[in-house]
Order: structure tokens, then sequence, then C-alpha cells
């Protein structure tokens, strides 16, 4: 192994984790505010909510990649906006990637939360409320507590999902070695190089990577698990 | 509290009741889809009417004109409902504080240690909801609805759900709650045992309306106000005091309104007070006072009201207390019965359940 090699282990390593890690936090508050209004509100826009929380499964993460593309481009309102008043070119950025893959991973969230809200029983929010609890602190004190296993099985969920991530982040962020490249990008790289000890070296960095995250989920599940009683 | 509420379904259902609620234990008996917990949806903000107008003292809760609708947090009413909705994430003390954290600290009338203290729950404060009994739940609901300092409760069916030997000491709280802290109840039921042992007063609602608003007393006297469906199982629920240890026969005698009742096999201590039901069924009467029987309560009384339905006759007799007998058409008219007669009630010591679970 040379000192190059470990370089993009590493490097890849990082940015996978980087890109998994804001994937995630974007995901996050949009899928639990979605879940919450779909499934506790029963919004008009329901139905909206629902496609929107389906159609990136039902598309080939390239076709993510390359509406982002169109999206985000420089060429675009948004990508002109961002360039003209903050001169930010998010195409072939690790921003950019972590965007797609949040995209690509969010039906994964969006449903695993919507399914622990559905399972929360409302008889305990409206308790709450009667209580004296806004629908804020009901929500932070009630809802997601007892909602915690659909919400940790979407943390875990997009975030292997987004570690996993090749067809859409190597559209919009390209092949960018510390840069843009992704554990799945480095694999694809070393595969068209030959470099087939790389490949796989870099595919047990993703394998260990994706058991240590269902690790610290079934240990996360059990300490709230042994709090909760339940 | 006063309402005047008019609330319209879909289905066509509609709540259409106009009252004012005194002091004490008001309870709303109903039968099923009667609209009590449309009513208690209402009160509490969960549901608004469509119109009228609902204020506890000065402070209005919801009115259409002006339009005025006090969010659900703001209320103040305790609201205990049939399923505890205890929260299962956090021990008993977490529950009981829940609220009672929530309200400012110039309107805490109320403390949990007293509340904890005044139930009796000290030994449960550590414990996870999922260890509960059906009545330890059920006096943690109570514990943390009485520590927002409420200005009025709601309790739905808050019996329904614990087995009838737990249900004493719930009765007792509920009277002891309301001598202790004057705050006002509505018991909203479908269980005219319940009703008659618990509240002072009984709205009558019957398909969205009140059609009748009798004291507990009267309803005694007064029987067929309500259909005999809910008469059929009835039983007397009494409180009662102990007077005296349990005897070599295993008996315990028992105190109802003065008078003497003998209880068999009851762990119960000397001066405890308990609350006791006896089934209208289990209330023989006879108008002799025969000696040479295995009854061990034969009770003197008089028959204060007598009322027949389709296939059975209810006799309230008035031995220190007012209680109901169930019997049949043919001894009704075996008997002659009248109003005023002297009578005898035999109850079998067995009979008499004890409920203080």
């Amino acid at each position: 192994m040379n000192h190059i090699q470990e370089t993009i282990y590493y490097s890849s390593l990082l940015v996978s984790l980087k890109v998994s890690v804001v994937a995630t936090l974007i995901n996050l508050p949009i899928a639990t505010l979605l879940a919450w209004l779909s499934i506790r509100r029963r919004v008009r826009l329901r139905m909206l909510i629902e496609i929107i929380g389906i159609i990136p499964l039902a598309l080939p993460p390239v076709t993510i990649g390359f509406l982002l593309l169109i999206v985000l481009g420089r060429n675009s309102i948004i990508g002109s906006f961002l360039h003209d008043i903050f001169g930010v070119d998010l195409i072939f950025t690790w921003w950019a990637t972590a965007l797609a893959a949040a995209v690509v991973s969010y039906p994964l969230v969006y449903k695993a939360i919507s399914i622990g809200f559905a399972g929360v029983d409302s008889r305990l929010e409206l308790a709450a409320r009667t209580l004296g609890a806004d629908t804020f602190r009901t929500f932070f004190v009630v809802t997601i507590p007892l909602a915690y296993k659909g919400v940790l099985a979407g943390i875990i969920g997009g975030f292997v999902r987004a570690l996993s991530e090749f067809g859409a982040t190597s559209v919009v962020g390209g092949n960018i070695a510390g840069e843009t490249q992704t554990l799945p990008i480095a694999i694809y790289s070393s595969v068209l190089s030959g470099d087939n000890s790389a490949a796989v070296i870099l595919s047990l960095i993703s394998g260990v990577l994706a058991v240590v995250t269902l690790l610290i989920h079934n240990w996360m599940s059990k300490k709230i698990e042994d709090k909760n009683g339940f | 509290m006063d309402f005047n509420i008019y609330k319209k379904y879909d289905s066509g259902f509609v709540l259409n009741v106009n009252e004012i609620i005194g002091d004490g234990i008001t309870a709303v008996f109903g039968t099923s889809g009667s609209g009590k917990t449309t009513l208690l949806n209402c009160i509490a903000g969960i549901v608004n009417p469509d119109r009228g107008k609902i204020n506890i003292g000065d402070q209005i809760l919801y009115s259409d004109h002006p339009k005025v609708i006090l969010p659900i947090h703001q209320r103040r009413i305790g609201y205990v409902s049939q399923e505890v909705t205890l929260f299962p994430q956090m021990n008993v003390l977490e529950n009981i504080y829940f609220g009672h954290n929530l309200i400012p600290q110039r309107e805490r009338k109320i403390l949990p240690e007293y509340v904890i203290n005044f139930l009796e729950i000290e030994p449960l404060l550590g414990k996870q909801i999922s260890s509960l009994s059906g009545g330890e739940k059920q006096k943690v609901a109570l514990a943390r609805v009485l520590s927002i300092s409420p200005d009025f409760l709601l309790l739905d069916e808050a019996l329904a759900s614990i087995d009838q030997k737990s249900s004493g000491k719930i009765i007792t709280n509920l009277k002891r709650i309301w001598s202790e802290f004057k705050i006002p109840m509505m018991y909203v039921s479908h269980s005219i045992s319940e009703v008659l042992a618990i509240a002072d007063h009984v709205l009558i609602l019957h398909e969205g309306r009140f059609v009748n608003s009798v004291s507990s007393k009267d309803l005694f006297l007064d029987t067929d106000l309500i259909s005999s469906d809910y008469w059929f199982g009835f039983e007397n629920i009494k409180s009662a005091k102990v007077v005296s240890q349990i005897n070599s026969d295993q008996i315990v005698e028992i105190e109802i309104g003065g008078v003497v009742f003998n209880v068999s096999g009851e762990q119960i201590l000397l001066n405890d007070q308990v609350n006791v039901a006896v089934g209208s069924n289990e209330i023989i009467l006879s108008k002799i006072q025969t000696f040479d029987t295995s009854v061990q309560n034969i009770i003197r009384g008089e028959i204060v009201s007598i009322s027949e339905f389709e296939s059975f006759a209810l006799v309230c007799v008035k031995a220190g207390e007012n209680f109901l007998s169930r019997i049949s058409l043919a001894a009704a008219r075996n008997l002659e019965l009248n109003v005023g007669e002297e009578i005898f009630m035999m109850i079998k010591s067995n009979s008499i359940k004890v409920l203080n679970g």
C-alpha cells in the first residue's frame, strides 16, 4: 500500500462521512416536518407530500443527479442567484454531493419517521395539550420521544443510504479526490483504473462503516429502550 | 361552569346542550353515542362547537360571538379519560410534574408533593408506567391533573378501564378531591351504578340533548327516568366504615348510614373507610322478619319507591341510606308492596363486596 493509496482511502472515507452526515442533517428537519404534517395535521397538500416522499425512490439516481445539475447549474435560476449574489458555484463541490445524497436518501428518512409518528397514540399528545403543553412542546417532549424508533431508523437508514450513493453524487459532484470523491466513487475509479486491490480495501471500509453504523443504531435503540421501558 | 353548545357532525348527529354546572361532582349519564365524549371534547377544546359559548366563571373558553377560542393548553381543565394517557417514556414522578412545571409559578395553587401524599402514591414515584396496575395508573392520572391546579375536572368513564375491586379507592378519592380542593368535576359515564356512587347531581344526555337534570338522591326514587337496560345490572355502591375486627366466623361488621352490615372474609381493618358494592339482585325483600335463615344481614327498612319495568321491578328501600333491590314482576305482585311500608332486606354476607383494592 503506497502513500497515495492511503490518502485516497482516508480522504474518500472522510468525504463520505461528511457528505452523509450533512445529507442526514438536511433531511432530518424536512422529513420530520413533512411527516408530521402528513400524519398529524392531515393537510390538504398531503398527497403532494407523499409524492415528494416517494419519488426519489422511483427515479434512477443518475436522473436525480441530472435534474440537480439542471436546477443548481449556473444557467438555472437558483444557480445563477447563488453565483451572482454569493459567488458560489455548487456544482462539483461536496455540498452538491451532499445535496444529491440527501435527495436520494430522503424517502427512507421520510417513510421511517412517518411510520414512527403514525405509531404514536394521539391521545397522549392531546393529554399533553390539556396539561398545558403547546404544540411545539408536545411535539418535542411527547411525539418525538414516542416515535424514537422511527426517527432513529430514519436517521440511520438515511445515513447508510447516503453512504452508498453513487449515481446522483457522481453526476453533480464529479470525482474530485478529497472534495467530492466518496467511497463508492473511489471504488468505481479504482475498478476503472484496474487497481482491484484498492477497490477491495475501499469496499471493506464501506462494509465496516455500514456495520459500525448499524451497531450504533442498535446501541442507541437499546439505551433509549432501557430508559423508556418500551 | 356554564355552557351553551351546538355541534353538528356530517353523520347528522347534533349535540345541543345548555347547562350551568354547579359545585361538587356532576355526572353526565348517557348511552353510547348520546354525545358525552363530544361534550367533554368541546369543553376541553379538543373539538370546537359550531356555535355557542363555554365559560368557567369570568373566563371565556369558547364563544362564537365575539369569536373566542381559548387554545387547549391554556384552558386549565384537568381531563382524565377512560384510557389512561400517562406518558410511557416518563416515570410516575415525571408524569406528575409534566403539567405542573408548565404553569406560571404564581398560579401553582396545588403542589404535586401535596397531591402525592394525598393520594398515597409515594411508593410509585420511581416506577415506569408499564409496571403499574390499572388502579395505580388512574391514581397517577388524577395526581397529574390535580398538579396543574385545574379550574375544572373532566372525568370520562374514569372507572371503566379498571377492575371493580380497584374502583373503590378511586371513588373515595374523587369525593375527597372535591372536599379537599373544591374543584368542580364533571363525571361522564354510562354506568348508573358509578354515577350514583360518585355524583351529587346527574344530567341525563339522550341523542345530544339533556333530557333530565336530577339530584342523585332523586334518581334513586325516580328510577324510570332511565331505561331499564341500565338498571338491570345495577350495584348499590356505598361508603362504609369498618366497625369491628374480623371475628372467628370470618365476619367483619361495617356501617352504612348508621346501619350495621355483616361482611364475610374481607381483609379490612377496624375504622377503615371503604366502599362496598351490593348488586340490586342480591337484595332479597321480605315482609316478615325471619331468623331461620343462613342470610347474615336482615335489615329493617322502608319502601320509598317502586318502579315497574317490562321485566322487573326496582324497589328503593331506605335503611340508613337508599338501596335498590331488583325483583321480578311476579314477586312484586305477590308481595303486594306499597310505598311507605316496612320491609326487610336480606343480604348474604358474601354478597357485599368490599372495593378497596
